[in-house]
């Protein structure tokens, strides 16, 4: 047997026998698990509420319809004009909404919460702008969201550094605190292969957490869509990727605790300097990036956005119906039938209304996402200086509780918000009836995943982003350990 | 014998109190020499520049936008050209959420509600545009407000600049020496004690004139205005420190090496400031849980579905009402009676609703704070969250003073066609003279004394949390051994 297998024998032997590593172990485990557990729950009940969504959208469109053809059998009138299943404009939504477009959670949803608490998951398909529809959030207690979940995501990003540090604080300056160290090393003990011995221990440990707590992730929430049910190789591909991730996250600690001990050589001054890296890293870091970004491109006020759309939707009711008729000068093969008829009508001017607003507004709505966007960029480029940040990106976006699925939603709706605007605008327009057939050609959204090849460029990413710091901290680590005395 | 024996010193108290002073005194010096107090102290007054210097400079722009605001909202509504008195009320109003100076310190839950209201018939909306959403992916991950530094940061320091307070002194073995001297348990505890407020006092003043000084040049007559609110956060937080000085203190004295010590001081600072509020919020969503969005639309736009019954009562009781037969001898329009008893029927739906979600919110937050009995930084956040008026009650309490403001500027126009619509169905309009009897919206906040009725059970748990952990020090020191 070589020395370097002795030694992980008798450190397994140790640790094994260290009571508080084991309880710390079992306190992390417990947490992990707990983690994924409110995951599960929370994807459980997101599939849940999209398929009663989707279940009610069914039941209306199958109940509009049914009227609508009673309607055109018996040549009747609805009971309003704003409840008539033969109205364009009451079916595309121009009043009340009934459609919705759905961003159904991903295979790993168990495995982070992510944002997906504080962005809805089906969305309102009307006439309205797509960005008041958007707007529609989930009912939930602001004092909730301000805490945020405690999900897996939490425990990897946050937990697991402090438990590396609980683990690894003392890893190689407690045998030079009790004098050990040097007796340890007149064994012919090779100092690289102690520490080695010790990191690889309490990285297997670590990642048996992990692996188990990703199992059991792929398994609570696993399935793609509404069902979730069954496990597909797109989704082990994926959790393989996030193992990766975590691997290089938590070499990255505990390479910065072996830094740390040969630089400082004392416990507790080790464990405060470790502490306050975690500090830096994991909760000073991202704000100053945040805040420094926030400065560099801050948000347009949503104050001036009120009122800007305000004052444009006023400016276009008051030209009325000088509003509908320039609308229809401009497409014109949009004009009604009856021409007489379409000037007083509610829907045709409303629409117009709308549209006109909404074209006044657009520049300043692009001024926001461009700020917006910029911002996200900024974001996104600082945030290889933490490895916090890239963790946690990395498991939201493999997840699909991130930004960056939402913002592929978000663009996606838009189209889609366009395709139904234009579907029942013009018939709107034109003022002809909605046919219990036309219900069939209804717009549907259905969301596109990313490809699996740009996720899995991306979760490479993120592991290099981690890697290369870790690796940084290693030769730099190396180097001292090579030159250090194991006498106090 | 022994425990009770060491507790006395040979000089009395009056030695036991100068050698106190003397322990204080030398622990000051020695926080001084070794940089750890001015590191401390400069890392907490970095963190709260940063958290303060980017919102102050907020703070003015978005004062002036909403006062600017609230006036153009209301000017345009009552600018209206002449139209019928109901769709004048379509017309709507914003109301925008109030800009308190107190929220710098604590920003609460206003990312998570919304910058405004829109007020309109018929129903009764949420709150629009939560600054969370426009932020991305930091919402979360890149807060640093005040807050968390007096909540999350302080603590650690504390922890940092005690953890070794008594058992520091074990591992030198200097405890056996200053007790062999002479000195007492209580004397050298009390010296511990106050060395470590002393120091304590000397890292809260400046951050506290950082933070006076930050708002006074925000805003100068809200600041005066504001005096009571923040006492009474600045008394919280003066509790909330001394708990996590007496607990380091404690824990100090149980450890026979600084290194332990620090390790379980640490522990505990995760459990409270990191574990236990996010555990608070999952254990108070599962014994209260609240609809979702769908199911209340549903039973709203159900309980909402137009109703023969509703409408037949509402007929017969306007025709016995003006004692006549025919809807067409009514001495008021019947369009009008119908929007007004319609908006009257949708508001008692949505209040039902509303006041169910927010009753679930509540008990939620309710659970949260009463857990602060456990966990002082829960209690310490419902102080401070209630205090600088950004808690969920308070943002209620604003929609409510809204949702009153709209039943008004609804029901009054509604009234008017009601009164003074034409019976054959002609159009009728309503132009200036009616649209300016609306008033400006005008909103005002709870009393400090009003928050106080609110909070007080989390200011309790703070000052019982100081006064336990203060006793379990004091009958802790007896049972100290040197054993170096």
């Amino acid at each position: 047997m070589t020395l370097f297998r002795r030694l992980l024998r008798y450190e397994a032997v140790l640790f094994r026998k260290d009571r508080a590593a084991v309880l710390l172990t079992m306190v992390f485990l417990l947490l992990s698990l707990y983690g994924v557990a409110n995951g599960a729950r929370w994807a459980h009940m997101e599939r849940t509420r999209l398929r009663a969504v989707q279940a009610a959208q069914q039941k209306a469109t199958e109940t509009a319809k049914n009227a609508a053809a009673a309607l055109q059998q018996s040549g009747g009138k609805a009971a309003s004009p704003f409840a008539d299943p033969t109205s364009p404009g009451v079916v595309g939504g121009l009043v009340h909404g009934g459609h919705y477009a759905l961003l159904p959670p991903m295979a790993l949803a168990a495995l982070s919460i992510g944002q997906s608490d504080l962005r809805p998951a089906y969305v309102p398909v009307a006439l309205q702008p797509a960005q008041d529809l958007l707007s529609h959030v989930e009912i939930e207690n602001p004092q909730n969201l301000l805490e945020g979940p405690f999900d897996y995501t939490f425990v990897v990003v946050y937990v697991l550094p402090l438990f590396l540090l609980g683990l690894s604080y003392s890893l190689l300056s407690v045998d030079l605190e009790n004098g050990t160290l040097a007796l340890l090393l007149a064994q012919g003990v090779s100092l690289w292969k102690l520490v080695a011995a010790r990191v690889c221990i309490r990285f297997v440990v670590a990642m048996g957490c992990v692996v188990l707590c990703c199992a059991a992730g792929l398994v609570a929430g696993a399935g793609q869509g509404l069902t979730g049910q069954g496990v597909t190789g797109q989704a082990v591909g994926y959790v393989l990727l996030l193992l990766i991730a975590v691997a290089t996250y938590i070499l990255f600690w505990l390479v910065l605790s072996v830094l740390i001990q040969v630089l400082l050589r004392r416990s507790a001054a080790g464990a405060i300097v470790q502490l306050a890296a975690w500090v830096v890293l994991v909760l000073i870091a991202p704000a100053l990036i945040n805040v420094y970004a926030t400065s560099l491109h801050p948000p347009p006020s949503r104050i001036a956005q009120i009122q800007e759309l305000r004052r444009a939707t006023t400016l276009a009711s008051g030209r009325g119906a000088q509003t509908l008729q320039r609308f229809l000068n401009d497409h014109p093969d949009l004009a009604p039938r009856n021409a007489n008829a379409g000037m007083s009508d509610y829907f045709s001017s409303t629409l117009a209304v709308r549209t006109e607003s909404e074209t006044l507004v657009q520049p300043m709505l692009d001024r926001f996402t461009l700020e917006r966007e910029a911002r996200d960029r900024t974001l996104q480029r600082f945030r290889f200086l933490s490895p916090a940040i890239v963790m946690r990106l990395a498991m939201e976006d493999v997840a699909g509780t991130g930004d960056a699925r939402y913002a592929l939603f978000v663009q996606q709706y838009g189209r889609f918000h366009k395709q139904w605007h234009d579907f029942f605008s013009r018939r709107i327009l034109q003022q002809v009836k909605f046919s219990a057939s036309d219900y069939d050609t209804i717009p549907a959204f259905s969301f596109q995943e990313e490809s699996a090849q740009a996720m899995a460029l991306q979760s490479l990413a993120s592991i290099a982003g981690i890697a290369f710091p870790m690796l940084v901290l290693a030769s730099i680590a190396g180097r001292y350990l090579s030159r250090f005395k194991p006498i106090s | 014998m022994e425990a009770e024996g060491s507790m006395k010193s040979r000089g009395g108290l009056g030695a036991d109190l100068r050698a106190s002073t003397r322990i204080a005194g030398n622990d000051l010096r020695d926080a001084w020499r070794d940089g750890r107090f001015f590191s401390t102290l400069l890392l907490a007054l970095l963190l709260l520049g940063l958290s303060l210097g980017a919102t102050v400079h907020a703070y003015k722009s978005v004062q002036e936008q909403r006062t600017a605001a609230m006036a153009e909202t209301h000017s345009q509504f009552i600018s209206q050209t002449p139209k019928n008195p109901h769709a004048a009320a379509h017309y709507g109003m914003f109301v925008f959420q109030p800009n308190f100076l107190t929220s710098l310190i604590d920003p609460g839950i206003q990312a998570y509600t919304g910058v405004a209201i829109f007020l309109e018939p018929h129903r009764q909306n949420d709150f629009l545009f939560r600054p969370a959403d426009d932020a991305g992916a930091s919402a979360r991950f890149g807060s640093l407000s005040a807050s968390i530094v007096l909540q999350v940061f302080v603590p650690l320091l504390i922890i940092v600049l005690t953890f070794d307070a008594v058992a520091g002194e074990q591992i030198n073995g200097t405890l056996r020496q200053l007790l062999a001297s002479g000195l007492s348990l209580r004397g050298f505890g009390v010296g511990k004690l106050l060395g470590s407020v002393l120091k304590l006092l000397l890292l809260a003043l400046p951050v506290l004139l950082a933070c006076a000084f930050a708002l006074w040049s925000a805003d100068v007559r809200q600041f005066a205005g504001s005096g009571p609110r923040f006492a009474w956060m600045g008394a919280a937080y003066g509790f909330y420190f001394l708990i996590w000085l007496f607990v380091t203190l404690i824990v100090s004295v149980w450890s026979q090496t600084p290194r332990t010590s620090l390790a379980v001081s640490l522990g505990i600072w995760v459990i409270a400031t990191l574990l236990l509020p996010r555990l608070a919020v999952d254990l108070s969503r599962t014994v209260y849980r609240t609809p979702s969005n769908l199911e209340m639309e549903q039973v709203i736009s159900k309980e909402l579905a137009p109703d023969a019954a509703f409408e037949a009562k509402l007929r017969r009781d306007a025709l016995a009402q003006y004692r006549v037969t025919r809807v067409e001898d009514l001495p008021v329009t019947w369009a009008g009676i119908s929007l007004m008893a319609a908006e009257a029927r949708s508001t008692r739906v949505y209040d039902r609703h509303m006041d169910e979600v927010h009753r679930a919110f509540t008990r939620q937050d309710k659970l949260q704070a009463a857990l602060g009995l456990l966990d002082p930084t829960l209690a310490v956040r419902a102080v401070s969250m209630g205090f600088a008026g950004t808690n969920e009650s308070q943002q209620r309490a604003f929609a409510q003073a809204a949702e009153h403001y709209r039943q008004t500027f609804v029901t009054m126009m509604n009234g008017d066609l009601a009164a003074h619509g034409r019976k054959d169905g002609s159009p009728y309009v309503a132009g200036h003279e009616l649209f300016e009897r609306v008033g400006a919206f005008s909103y005002q906040a709870p009393s400090a004394g009003q928050v106080l009725a609110q909070q007080w059970s989390s200011l309790a748990a703070l000052l019982l949390g100081a006064g336990v952990s203060l006793f379990i020090f004091l009958r802790s020191l007896p049972k100290l051994r040197p054993t170096r």
